[in-house]
Formats: structure tokens, sequence, C-alpha cells
């Protein structure tokens, strides 16, 4: 499983949770992908 | 007459002032997939970790989870212990997961019963990073295919 396959399973497990949005694109940004 | 008192005990082995305290922010999301029939756990988490952390992207090592899981199916509890990596950090939030890929996180790497098809599993993680505490372990029900 790539960092992004397990960044996008936590957004997906975590829509509930208010900014889940913000705190998947921040690591996104942050691991370049 | 023997008087009884079931005041809770605030004794603690910890210096609390010692500790850092650490929030999770949602659940732990969770893969159990098989690769002819070995089963791995990979897991993430996100929290929130005090300011001035100074943990990295990419981190090894940083802590320790305890694993406890319940095979509901085959009727069995059984506990294991996986390293904590750091996935991913933004400012003083802290993406951290149990292992760098599917084939050094099987169940047998963690101390663990390799599972079968169509089991339900119950994990328990506890995670363990030295100078902090972490609120509340993370748990999540999984049905194996």
């Amino acid at each position: 499983m790539t960092d992004k396959e397990m960044l996008d399973l936590w957004l997906e497990g975590n829509q509930d949770v208010p900014n889940a949005q913000q705190y998947y694109d921040e690591a996104i940004a942050e691991l370049g992908l | 007459m023997i008087g009884l008192s079931n005041s809770p005990s605030t004794n603690t082995t910890r210096a609390a002032g010692t500790l850092k305290r650490v929030v999770n922010i949602g659940g732990l999301t969770f893969s159990s997939a098989a690769s002819n029939g070995i089963y791995s756990m990979l897991g993430s988490v996100l929290s929130v970790f005090p300011a001035g952390h100074g943990f990295t992207t990419g981190q090894q090592n940083i802590g320790t989870a305890s694993i406890h899981v319940k095979n509901v199916t085959q009727g069995y509890t059984e506990r294991g212990k996986c390293p904590i990596h750091v996935l991913a950090v933004a400012g003083t939030t802290i993406f951290m997961r149990n292992g760098a890929s599917a084939d050094v996180c099987e169940f047998t790497d963690f101390g663990l019963t390799n599972p079968a098809p169509g089991d339900t599993i119950k994990t328990r993680l506890t995670i363990n990073i030295k100078g902090y505490i972490i609120d509340v372990p993370h748990t999540v029900t999984s049905l194996l295919s």
C-alpha cells in the first residue's frame, strides 16, 4: 500500500471528521504527492 | 463494621507533568488484505501533538503499538506489538502508520496468528510514544475477505 493509498483510506474512513479533507490535503502536500 | 470505599484511585505511577498529551483526530483506518493466504495489517491514525514535537515526515520507529486482536469467528484473543512510523507531518498534526509496507506487516510479523478468510476480527491498537500520553486506544472491526 502506497502512502497515498493509506491517506486515501484514512479520508474514506473519516469523512465525518471536521476538516478531514484539509488534513488529507496537507499531508498530500507534505509528501509531494 | 467494615467500611468500604469505592472512590476511584488517584494514584499514578507516572509523573503527569512530564507527559505531553496527544489527541486523536478521527479513528484508525485499517487494511487487512491477504496475499496468497497471508494477511497483513496496515493502519494509519491522525493525532495532534503539542507544538515543538520535533517529529519529521518519514521518521521511523517513533514508538510502538500494542495490538489486541479478538478473532470473533475463531474464538480467540491474542496480543502483539508493532513499530509506529511517521507518515506525514503538517504542523502539529501527524499521520502515523504501523508499518512501511505489507510484506513487513503480516500478522505473524507482529506475533499474531494468521487469520482465515471470512473471519471477523476486532483490533485494538494502543500507541505508546515515549514522553507522550495518547488519549484513547484505537479500535476497528474487520470482516476479512
